[in-house]
């Protein structure tokens, strides 16, 4: 039984290329149908939206569509989006769509910036994240990984010694673990239904079930104002109000803004036009100048869409209540944004 | 480094033993140990390198005093607050950092110091290298066990290799389902289950993956002709608090009965007292805090003084009803108490 080692490597070895194909990895559906979405046989999207849960909530791509060809602009619109992502997570996906399906014309990029104060510390960390390794391919972890800088969050020595980072060597032994994984844990998901299919709405939902799609002009125009419940009210401004600055050239933001630079350099390489997407947050009708200023100074090429922007008054007043908690717009402020974005967006289309 | 990781990682050193001598075996392991603990821990690595460079200076240092110097016979002592490293890290460096490997290092670091100085033949001077090779031997890096890097250096120079059995690649695999599919099934699980069933579940979690991982560790080592001690001697069938510790991790409580116990008692602490201090050690090594430090407290009172059971069946159930309700919630205790 001198073998029972070998035995046991091409056990694993098999385990691993099935996990692979299968990807019964144990992530949501949301990671698992954005990938689809990228490596689908079909010609890339006109238009591709990035960006976070504030994107998947707040901005539907088939409404979308629908305003561009009522008024005869027609151009095809799609949404990449993943919950708590930071900005590293996006790469492996836009770089597989961009091989895939080609690049798309415009991309509205959302400024992803961590703003809640307890998870900062160790928002870029690790730098591929569990989505990235069990999906992304070597090239693509290198490429997030190899000479990125992290948040400068004040420590006497390099936050590369903190416990969640890793090296690539030890992220890439966890994709074969990931990979293992999968292969034991595909048919236990599929018996508990677990691994949904990313096709049709699902898939362009982005594999999340709140995530807006599929409203037709008709059924936008019929969505009224409601008032928000007081209390969640009340929370959602708390919340809001303990919310960290966007300051993208900020030591604290180092990290983050070059995984940001990364996905922009990616983009635009591909020969794809880059517009910067700021959702609002709850009660937000305008962004701070100084903050445009600074993204102007760090990204001096790019503009800054803000859907808020083509509003005033009363509606304004309505859209900036319009929302499930602080960060999530509900059906009306989703209506109101996606309206926003498509106007935008025609005269930009209408430009080129 | 998970359970499924460092298998990976023994193999890749099993293919690479294929062409080389027997001997190569613990050199090669030692290596692939020291750059698995850097790839996951790099701090971890140095700070287990420094404390091997710290106890083989105090072993060559030492073994030049008389044989009843008190430096020689207790100095090695001073590697064990190394150990803090692991629960205060942060404050000292600034950051927390991976502690992969120290806890079980610098218990092996200590105990082979111990047996170079206490050795009769004297201290060969080379044979500190098994202080290296006692902190890095990969199959025990992760989760143990401790042992003597002299009990090493006996195999390496016996040079006779068992050859591995169909029985070691079978108990490494329930070593992987334990560690990783049963402990992650209870786990999960755990929370469904309501009042004290969530204890049970969590301790049978931390059974699966400690035995897996133990599994993993002792057969993997005879693949390449190496015995390491058994640290699960079928635990649940301890009839008593001293049956239970004679078969739940074996290799800690041999050693802190070794070397932490009989110095003690030897000093002239009473044995009930000894027994105490002995395992409030072996909580406190576990995690500086107050969960473990009752539980190695309790677990050291129940050792020292509480009656073994009587002979009738009924005493004998009743014995080991009680036994697992106190294991099973002092587990729940450290881990998941308010003080955990």
């Amino acid at each position: 039984m001198r073998w029972a080692p070998a035995g046991l490597i091409v056990f694993l070895t098999v385990l691993a290329m099935v996990g692979g194909h299968l990807r019964a990895y144990e992530l949501t559906a949301n990671t698992r149908c954005n990938y689809v979405l990228a490596e689908q046989s079909l010609p890339s999207a006109d238009v591709v939206i990035i960006g976070s849960s504030r994107v998947m909530h707040g901005l539907d791509p088939d409404y979308i569509q629908a305003v561009l060809a009522e008024d005869k602009t027609g151009a095809s619109v799609e949404r990449v989006a993943l919950s708590w992502p930071n900005f590293a997570q996006f790469y492996p996906p836009l770089n597989r769509y961009i091989e895939t399906r080609g690049a798309p014309k415009l991309v509205y990029l959302q400024l992803a910036y961590n703003y809640y104060a307890d998870r900062q510390d160790t928002f870029d960390l690790p730098l591929n994240p569990q989505r990235n390794v069990a999906f992304g391919r070597l090239s693509e972890l290198i490429a997030v990984q190899h000479g990125a800088p992290l948040n400068d969050t004040g420590t006497r020595l390099p936050r590369q010694l903190h416990k969640l980072w890793e090296s690539m060597a030890a992220v890439w032994l966890t994709h074969i673990e990931m990979s293992v994984f999968s292969a034991l844990r595909y048919v236990p998901k599929k018996l508990n239904k677990t691994m949904p299919a990313c096709t049709g709405d699902f898939l362009r939902a982005n594999g999340n079930d709140v995530s807006a799609i599929g409203l037709t002009v008709a059924e936008a125009a019929s969505v009224e104002f409601t008032s928000m419940n007081p209390t969640t009210l009340k929370t959602a401004r708390d919340t809001v109000e303990a919310f960290l600055p966007m300051a993208p050239s900020a030591g604290w933001r180092r990290g983050e803004t070059a995984q940001l630079t990364r996905l922009v350099a990616l983009l635009q390489g591909a020969g794809t036009d880059v517009v910067f997407l700021i959702m609002p947050s709850i009660d937000q009708r305008a962004v701070d100048p100084d903050i445009l200023a600074e993204i102007k100074t760090v990204f001096p090429s790019i503009d800054v869409f803000f859907p808020m922007d083509e509003y005033g008054g009363e509606l304004a007043e309505q859209i900036s209540t319009s929302f499930k908690d602080a960060i999530h717009s509900n059906d009306f402020g989703t209506v109101h944004l996606s309206r926003a974005l498509a106007a935008d967006l025609q005269q930009r289309l209408v430009k080129q | 480094m998970t359970p499924l990781i460092h298998l990976m990682l023994i193999l890749m050193a099993w293919v690479i033993c294929q062409p080389l001598p027997q001997k190569a075996a613990v050199p090669v392991l030692t290596v692939f140990g020291m750059i698995a603990v850097t790839l996951f821990a790099p701090v971890a690595a140095l700070f287990i390198l420094l404390t091997v460079v710290e106890a083989a200076l105090m072993v060559i240092v030492f073994a030049r005093f008389d044989r009843k110097s008190g430096w020689r016979k207790w100095g090695t002592y001073l590697i064990l607050p190394n150990l803090l490293f692991v629960d205060f890290n942060e404050p000292i460096l600034g950051l927390p950092v991976a502690t992969l490997a120290i806890s079980f290092s610098i218990i092996r670091i200590f105990m082979t110091s111990r047996q170079l100085l206490s050795s009769r033949k004297g201290l060969h001077q080379p044979d500190v290298i098994w202080i290296l090779t006692a902190a890095f031997y990969l199959p025990a890096v992760v989760i143990g066990p401790v042992f003597s890097g002299t009990d090493l250096q006996k195999q390496y120079r016996a040079n006779k290799a068992p050859a591995p059995t169909l029985r070691d690649g079978r108990m490494v695999l329930q070593g992987l389902v334990l560690a990783i599919l049963m402990a992650a099934a209870f786990g999960r699980y755990a929370d469904n289950v309501p009042g004290p069933g969530e204890a049970v579940f969590l301790f049978i979690s931390l059974f699966a993956a400690f035995w897996g991982q133990s599994l993993i560790a002792e057969h993997s080592s005879r693949f390449f002709g190496i015995t390491l001690p058994v640290n699960f001697d079928h635990p649940w069938k301890a009839r008593s608090i001293k049956d239970f510790w004679q078969r739940w991790h074996r290799s800690m409580a041999q050693f802190v009965l070794q070397y932490i116990f009989l110095p003690l008692n030897l000093r002239g602490l009473p044995p009930r007292l000894a027994t105490v201090a002995a395992f409030t050690f072996m909580g406190v090594w576990h995690n500086v805090s107050l969960g473990y430090l009752v539980w190695g407290l309790v677990h050291g009172i129940l050792l020292a003084y509480a009656p073994e059971p009587g002979a009738a069946r009924w005493q004998l159930n009743m014995g080991r009803l009680l036994l697992w309700v106190v294991v099973v919630f002092l587990s729940w205790f450290a881990n998941y108490g308010p003080w955990s």
